[in-house]
Order: structure tokens, then sequence, then C-alpha cells
């Protein structure tokens, strides 16, 4: 028997509304069947449908990080943007729920108005929280209110077999079973759907500054950034930051501190005594430069190490160093040239760090894992290869997309 | 039982003196801190390194013979006894600090390093590692990670899997693994958040990598009095819904307060309290100052009856003495103490905690509830007699219904504590069959013998019929 034809088969699950077909847009090139379920129960069927058929399904959210560069086929795009209802916003117990496709934007405007916030941040503008939490995309947040998978108190998954599995809860403390929420963090689209999830609120701070602090050089910039980052403890980020512009290279601290009013008041004063003058800046200014072309995570202490490794290596744009969580994320108005070569000089310079670098700007970047780059070593390769043959016994999940796979 | 020849082998590879077979001997390690659940394991052995620990599961697994990992033994889920014909593997005599990195405030550890210990070991470098059990003068970080567990301090800074970065495991087959990273973040999936929690079943921990705090330059501590309890869970919810964080906020109830008066080591709460609350804040001065205020006008907007509020040390601990005598005080009511854990919504405390008393009244039980209030974790402690059966049936009964009666207000089975064999039954209640058959999936892809720690966590139907506490199996509706 033949395999049916996708677009004929997702259309009688989800009517001719919800599928289409990516050659019109940005993925010209690649033709494949694109269908948006309208709800969970549409989105379970077409995972069971897909198994049945042994389709390769590609997970969408907002697509800023889509790859599909090379797919099986028979292929589909499963985009997940119609998945946005709230479930429930527990206000009182700092809980939201709510389906995968919600964008991390139209959440924060819904709680904003109740002075309460998701503790999320990730540079991508229009990431759904489904897709911040397959792809663990920490952000600024990270030093005040801790990782994503921190964040999220239950989940609700459709396995590659058409399984749906809940874990956690509504509630803020759980160790009730195996604690799958944390296993889908950062697993990506591999074993199966994110449909929805529970996440942690905070309030609102009360008052928040950013402020930008000049420095001469960068052994300057770090060494004021480590000792704020010391002295005020509860600051929201210390980076530092390099321009590397037409003119010339500045260097600076970075520096957002929040909190209730009286103690940022009294923060900003010592904060300005140690490192002098400050331009106020908008709480955007903690996304400049847009996407990163690459990042590299390294201990706390060897923040300047992994950033004078990326100067090294060169290139023009921005780059902020997080010396609180050792995280570096380079950006740049050009994408460099990542061939072998420059990612051997890249491993070169950052050897001994024991880094974790990723290249955001690349969707293709996932085939450039290496050891020297954090990649995941045999023997959680073994664990991880074991689990998707029982979530996803026919591999339909992006396949070719994981090295552990 | 296991052969002649496996124990002869256990003790080349652990030395006669370390390898305890010895009946007498053996009935310390019975049972956890759920003494109703009774075992003998077949040894307790006591290894010293992780490379001992490959050798005795290899064995283990070649002879088909259960493990169970163990700590301290206070787990209260029954998570820390012998599986039928099983040996433990004992853990305390791996207690080495391995490293402490200040500058990355992180520290290694072996898994039998007592909690109190390394933050004792911490302090003069001014660091801290912050989930703090209430049993963590006994209890091991080994245990911590099993349970995944919490503590008073949990509430801003997060339960034990918040502050573990990495874990080395050895896995069912003897092979290690290394899962998470000192960094904090890898390019896998969190095998390393999927162990923590998973209370033996999945691998042994070796090493553990802890993410340390800063010790707080301030630490405030309000203690609030009321009338009742329904007040005092008024005044929790309306601190969480203004969004305050405390670095602690917990519950009393005036049958606690009672059980510390009868000890003989009374609270030195107020005499006409029928509930108590504590809350800690910490930070710098001005920021523990501003959510004292907030926190104190909401509280005495619920009713609060007194209000006293310490900074300096000594007045703290003053504040804290009552909390900290409880469970004690609580061992003196009666030869057994049946400490629940179950979590509900926050903001449904008002509402659960009466009907908690009414189940326990109704089948005649002694309760007292000490509580994680601002973390809707609650324990109802049921002081009984273990050698009356009927008794024993009550407290069992008791514990079911407070359990559907949690689940229906949209809690969980389990917020510190763990399943273990106390709630594995239970688990059905929670959770559909697909949820069940995924955690299987799980289990078996780790341990494909179920070697590790075999009858506990999930249910089986085999487990199901011969259980004998609490066990009554149910579905999910
Ligand atoms: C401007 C920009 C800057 C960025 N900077 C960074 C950075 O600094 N660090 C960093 O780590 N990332 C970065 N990214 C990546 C980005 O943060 C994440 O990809 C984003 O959070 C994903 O959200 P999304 O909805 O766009 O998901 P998509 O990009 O659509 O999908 C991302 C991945 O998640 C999977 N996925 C999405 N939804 C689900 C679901 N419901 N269930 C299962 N799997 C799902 C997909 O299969 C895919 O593998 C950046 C992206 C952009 C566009
Ligand atoms: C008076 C009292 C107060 C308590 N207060 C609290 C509290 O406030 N918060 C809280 O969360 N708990 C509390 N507990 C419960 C208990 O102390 C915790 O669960 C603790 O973490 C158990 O540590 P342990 O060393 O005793 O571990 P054990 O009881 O020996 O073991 C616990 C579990 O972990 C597994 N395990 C042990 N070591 C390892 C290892 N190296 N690798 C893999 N698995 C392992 C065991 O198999 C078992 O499943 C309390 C208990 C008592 C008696």
């Amino acid at each position: 028997m033949s395999t049916p034809d996708p677009t004929t088969l997702f259309t009688s699950i989800v009517g001719s509304a919800g599928v289409s077909h990516t050659d019109a847009g940005p993925l010209a090139q690649r033709h494949m069947t694109e269908v948006t379920p309208a709800s969970r129960a549409e989105c379970v069927e077409i995972v069971r449908a897909a198994h049945r058929e042994r389709i390769a399904l590609f997970v969408r959210g907002s697509g800023s990080e889509l790859r599909l560069s090379e797919y099986a086929s028979p292929a589909a795009l499963l985009c997940t943007t119609r998945l946005d209802q709230v479930i429930e916003h527990a206000e009182g117990d700092l809980t939201f729920s709510a389906e995968a496709g919600l964008s991390l934007n139209a959440a924060q405007a819904l709680l904003r108005p109740h002075g309460q916030r998701l503790a999320l941040a990730p540079r991508a503008p229009s990431a759904t929280l489904g897709g911040i939490m397959a792809r663990a995309a920490d952000g600024w947040t990270r030093k005040s209110c801790g990782l994503v998978r921190d964040q999220i108190l239950g989940c609700e998954v459709v396995l590659g077999d058409g399984r749906v599995v809940h874990s956690g809860g509504r509630v803020v403390k759980n160790v009730s079973g195996f604690d799958l929420c944390r296993l889908f963090t950062g697993a990506r689209g591999a074993w199966g759907v994110v449909l929805s999830l529970t996440l942690r609120l905070r309030a609102v701070p009360q008052q928040r500054r950013v402020s930008l602090h000049a420095a001469s050089d960068l052994a300057a910039a770090f060494a004021t950034a480590h000792a704020l980052n010391a002295s005020l403890p509860d600051a929201e980020v210390v980076r530092v930051r390099v321009v590397n512009a037409a003119h010339g290279t500045t260097y600076a601290v970075l520096l957002s501190l929040a909190g209730p009013a009286a103690r940022v008041e009294e923060a900003v004063a010592s904060a300005d005594d140690l490192a002098g003058s400050a331009t106020e800046l908008a709480l955007a200014a903690l996304h400049d430069g847009g996407t990163p072309q690459c990042v590299v995570e390294v201990l706390p202490a060897d923040t300047a190490a992994a950033t004078r490794a990326l100067l090294a290596y060169g290139a023009g744009g921005v780059i902020d160093a997080d010396v609180a969580t050792g995280t570096v994320e380079f950006m740049a108005p050009r994408a460099p040239e990542w061939d072998p070569t420059a990612l051997s000089a890249l491993a070169h310079e950052l050897r001994g760090l024991e880094p974790l670098v990723s290249f955001p700007a690349h969707p293709e970047s996932l085939r450039w894992q290496r050891a020297e780059f954090g990649a995941v070593d045999a023997a959680n390769a073994a664990l991880l290869r074991r689990l998707a043959q029982r979530f996803d016994p026919r591999g339909i999940f992006e396949p070719g997309l994981h090295s552990w796979k | 039982m296991p052969s002649a020849e496996f124990f002869a082998a256990l003790r080349s590879i652990i030395g006669p003196e370390r390898c305890i077979t010895d009946p007498g001997l053996l009935l310390a390690y019975e049972c956890d801190g759920i003494t109703h659940l009774r075992t003998t394991p077949s040894a307790a052995v006591l290894p010293e390194s992780r490379e001992e620990v490959q050798a005795l599961v290899r064995l283990c697994a070649t002879h088909g013979v259960p493990i169970t990992g163990r700590g301290a033994g206070t787990c209260l889920s029954g998570g820390a006894t012998a599986s039928a014909g099983g040996i433990l593997v004992v853990f305390t005599r791996m207690k080495r600090i391995l490293k402490v990195d200040a500058a990355n405030r992180l520290v290694v550890v072996e898994p039998g390093v007592v909690n109190a210990r390394l933050s004792e070991t911490l302090r003069p470098l001014g660091l801290a590692y912050m989930p703090d059990p209430s049993s963590q003068t006994a209890c091991t970080l080994g245990g911590n990670v099993g349970e995944n567990s919490g503590g008073p301090h949990c509430i801003k800074h997060g339960a034990t899997s918040a502050s573990v970065l990495a874990l080395e495991v050895v896995l069912p087959d003897g092979s290690v693994v290394n899962c998470g990273h000192a960094r904090g973040r890898t390019a896998a999936p969190d095998l390393r958040g999927l162990i923590v929690g998973s209370e033996g079943t999945l691998g042994l921990v070796t090493a553990i990598t802890l993410h340390l705090e800063r010790i707080p330059r301030h630490e405030l501590t309000l203690l609030a009095s009321y009338r009742d309890m329904r007040s005092a869970c008024e005044g929790v919810s309306a601190v969480i819904a203004a969004g305050i964080l405390p670095s602690a906020l917990e519950a009393l109830d005036d049958r606690t307060i009672a059980a510390l008066e009868a000890s003989g080591k009374p609270s030195g709460y107020p005499r006409d309290a029928a509930a108590v609350l504590l809350l800690e804040f910490d930070g710098e001065a001005s920021a523990v100052r501003a959510e004292a205020e907030a926190a104190s006008a909401l509280l005495r907007n619920a009713g609060a009856i007194t209000l006293e509020e310490a900074t300096d040390s000594e007045q703290r601990k003053r504040l804290w003495k009552g909390r900290k005598g409880a469970f004690g005080a609580m061992g003196r009511l009666a030869p057994d103490l049946y400490v629940m854990d179950t979590v509900v919504p926050r903001s449904k405390l008002a509402e659960v905690l009466p009907q908690i008393g009414r189940i326990c009244d109704q089948l005649g039980l002694r309760l007292a509830n000490v509580f994680h209030a601002g973390e809707g974790n609650l324990h109802p402690n049921i002081s009984y007699d273990g050698r009356n059966p009927d008794e024993v049936k009550r407290v069992i009964e008791a514990g079911h219904q407070i359990v559907e009666l949690c689940l229906a207000a949209g809690g969980v089975l389990s917020g510190e504590h763990g399943i273990g064999t106390e709630k594995r039954d239970y688990m059905p209640l929670m959770f559909g069959a697909d949820s069940l058959s995924a955690m299987r999936d799980l289990r078996e892809v780790f341990d494909p013998q179920t070697l590790f720690n075999p009858d506990k966590l999930l249910p089986t139907p085999r487990i199901c019929a011969e259980s004998g506490f609490p066990g009554k199996p149910r579905t999910r509706p």
C-alpha cells in the first residue's frame, strides 16, 4: 500500500484552511506540506496519522530557528502557532498555563496589567512558549530568576507514537514521578510536540534601571563588572559590552538593577560610584545586535577569556559577556564565514574552557557539533537514542537534525 | 535470597568489614523514616569509591540481585528500603567534598556528604548551599538528589534540582554517565533533571556538582500569629498573590503548638495563637525592609493578632525554635508518626486544611500540621500507635482520603518526600495510562532488568496486589 500524500491526509484532520505549502514563503526551495492544527486534539491526531503513515514531522513554533535542511520524504512542517489559548492564569497562585504556540510577547502583554510576568527572555522576539521550552532558550532573566528549566511546572506532550503524556502539575513544588518536564526542556522537537505548559510567574519589579558605564579597555571593563557583581548580588544583569564599529572599539559595562524602588535607588548610587557615570538605556537594549552569530557559554570566572577568544577570532559587531552566568554572545551585522577552518580556529581559541558553543543564526549549525563545543557525549547519546526508540519508535520527528539520534 | 557464591563475590569486592550480613546488624537497615514499611536486606554494603559501586552493580546485574541506594535512610516514602532478596548500597562512607570552587560558586561532593556538613564547610567562605531539609543534620546530598528534596528555604531558591549542576551516575549495567555540566547548560535534553528525584531507580549517583549562593547579607524573620488557621492561610495567599517572595514561609497549627507545649519544650509562641506563620526575607537591607513591610501589612490585614520581627541571629533563632522542634515534639505524642506530604495550589490552603482536620477527626486520629505554606506543601502529621492494627488501618484510610482531597483541589501527590512505596499505588490517581506507560518505558531504557529499587515509584499490577501500606490501587477517573 502506498503512503498517502501528507496534504490529503492532514486536510482530512484539520480541513483545507489548516494546510498550506512551504514553497510560498521564505522556504521556497523546500517544498513541504505545512499543517497548522487549531487545537491540541487536532495536533495529537496529526502526530498519530504521521506515526501510522511514517511521515516525518518538523515542529515549528514562531519559526525563529527553523531547521529543515535535510529531510526524509514524505515530510511535513507542523506549526504550533494556532495552539495559542491561555488555559489558566491563576493570578493568586502565580502560575500560568497555556498552549505551546502562544507567543511570549502575547503572554507578557496579558500578564502585565496584573503586575505579573514570565521570567523568560530569549533574544528571539516572536518566540513561542513551546519553542522556548524545546530550545531551552535562556535569556537575561537567568541570573535573577533561574534557567528556563526551573520555570516550568508542568507540561503536556504528544509523543512520536501518539501517546499524550502529562508531567508535573499546576503547583510550584512537585516530586510525583519522573520529571519529564525537565527531560523535554531543551529536547527540541526530537521526541514529541509540547502541547501545553504551566509556568511560574513573578511580580513585575517595582523599578528598574538599565545603564551603560563606559570603560577604558577590556580589562578595566571586566574588573568593573566583576566588582559590581560582587557588591550588588541582587543585580539583574551584569555584562561587559564590546562594540566593534568602523570608528573604533568601545568597552562598557551594561547593568540592570531591578526590585523595590528604595533598593534600586540605593543600588544605582553605589553602582555609579563604582562604575562611573551612566547612560540610561531602555530594557530592549539588552537585546541589541539581534540574532547572535555565536554564543559561547563557560564558567563565570572564564568569561573574560571566552570574550578574548571571540575578539581574537575577529569580525565586527557587538559582544555581550555576562559575568554572572558566563554567557558570551557575539552579534554581527553580517554572518562570518563559519567554514571548517574558522570553526577549528574558534575551537582552538576556546581550548581549555570546556565551552558550550552554539550558532543561533545558523539553523544548519546543529551538524557542526563537536566535542570541543560541548556536543553530547557517547554515554548520554546512547541513553537519548534509546529514549527516542521508545517515545518515537518510527523516528518521525526531525530525522537528521539531532547529532545524538 | 542470593547464592553463597554471590555473597563471597560481594565480600571480595568490598571487604568483609564493609559488607553487613549479620541479622542483628541488619535491623538498623530494615526501614527508613516510614517505620511501617519494613524489609530485611540480604546485605548492606558500604562502598568508598565509584569503582566499588560499579563492581557491586555489575555483580548484582550478573546475579539478578536488586539494589537499593541509601544515604541516611531518613526518606519519608519508604524508598530507601531493600527490595525482596535485594541489597542496600549505603553511601555514608563516600563523604568527601571533592572540590570547592568559590570563584564559580560551585562544589563537587560525594553522595554521602551530610547536607548540614556542607553548609558548615562553606560558611567561612561566605557561601551557602540553599536547600535545607528539616532533616539536614542527618540526611545526605545523595538522598536529597534521590528525592529532589525541599526545605523551609526552598521557596525562593528552589528545591534540590535548581542547585544541581551535574551528576556522575552509575547505570544499572555498571557503566558511568555524566549528566549536566558545571556551567549549567548543555546541548542535550536534561538527563540531569530527570535523574534528580528519580528515587534511585535510574542510576546510583556517585558525584554531585552543586551551585552555591552567597550567604545573604541581611535576614529578617517575621512571626505572625492568628486565632484560626483559615486567617493564617489567607495571610499566606495574600503575600504570594502580591508577588512578594520571602526566603521562607512556614506554618504551624494549634495542634503542633500544643504538642510543643506538651513536650516540655515550649515554642514561646503567643498562648492564644491557633496558627503561626514564620516568614523570612533575605538580601540587601533596603530590599528586605521593603518586602517585610509590605508583607506585614498584608498579614495584619488577614487578621494577625501579633507580629514580631527579628533581624539579629539570636532573636531569629528564638522565633524559629518552635518550627525546628515541631517534629521532635510530635514524635513524643505517640510511638509512631506518619508525616504525609502533598501539595495544593496556594490559594486553596484555607479551603483544604480544615477538611484534612475533619478527615482525621472522623477517623479518631491525632493530627498536627506543620508545613511549607508558601509553596502550598502540606505535611499532615498523624501520631499513632503502630502496634494497634485498627489504628494503622485508620491512618491508611486518612492518608488515602487526604491524597484524594488534595488532588481534587488541583494538587499533586508529593512535594518533596517522593513516591517510594508509600504513594506508589496512588500514581494512577494522578497520571493516566499514557503517562504511566511512558514513565515505565523511561525506566526500562535505563534499567531493562529492573535492578535498581524495583518496587518503588511506579505501580505494577503484581505489586498493587501485594502491597500493604497504604496501597489501595485505584485509577484516575
Ligand atoms: C533574533 C534571535 C536571537 C536568538 N538568540 C538566541 C540565543 O542567544 N541563544 C539561544 O539559545 N537561542 C537563540 N535564538 C533561538 C531562539 O531563542 C529560540 O529558537 C526560540 O526561543 C524558539 O522559539 P520559536 O517559537 O521561534 O521556535 P522555533 O524556532 O520555531 O523552533 C525552535 C526549536 O524548537 C522546536 N519546537 C518549537 N515548538 C515546539 C513545540 N511546541 N514542541 C516541541 N518542539 C518545539 C522546534 O522543533 C525547533 O527545534 C535566537 C533566535 C532569534 C530569531
Ligand atoms: C525529621 C525529618 C524531617 C524531614 N524534613 C524534610 C524536609 O524538610 N524536606 C524534604 O524534602 N524531606 C524531608 N525529610 C525526608 C528526608 O530527610 C529526605 O528525603 C532526604 O533527602 C533523604 O536523605 P537520606 O540521605 O536520608 O536518603 P535516603 O532516605 O537514604 O534515600 C532517599 C532516596 O534516595 C535514594 N538514594 C540515596 N542515595 C542515593 C544515591 N547516591 N544515588 C541514587 N539514589 C540515592 C534512595 O534509594 C531513596 O530512594 C525529612 C525526614 C525526617 C525524618
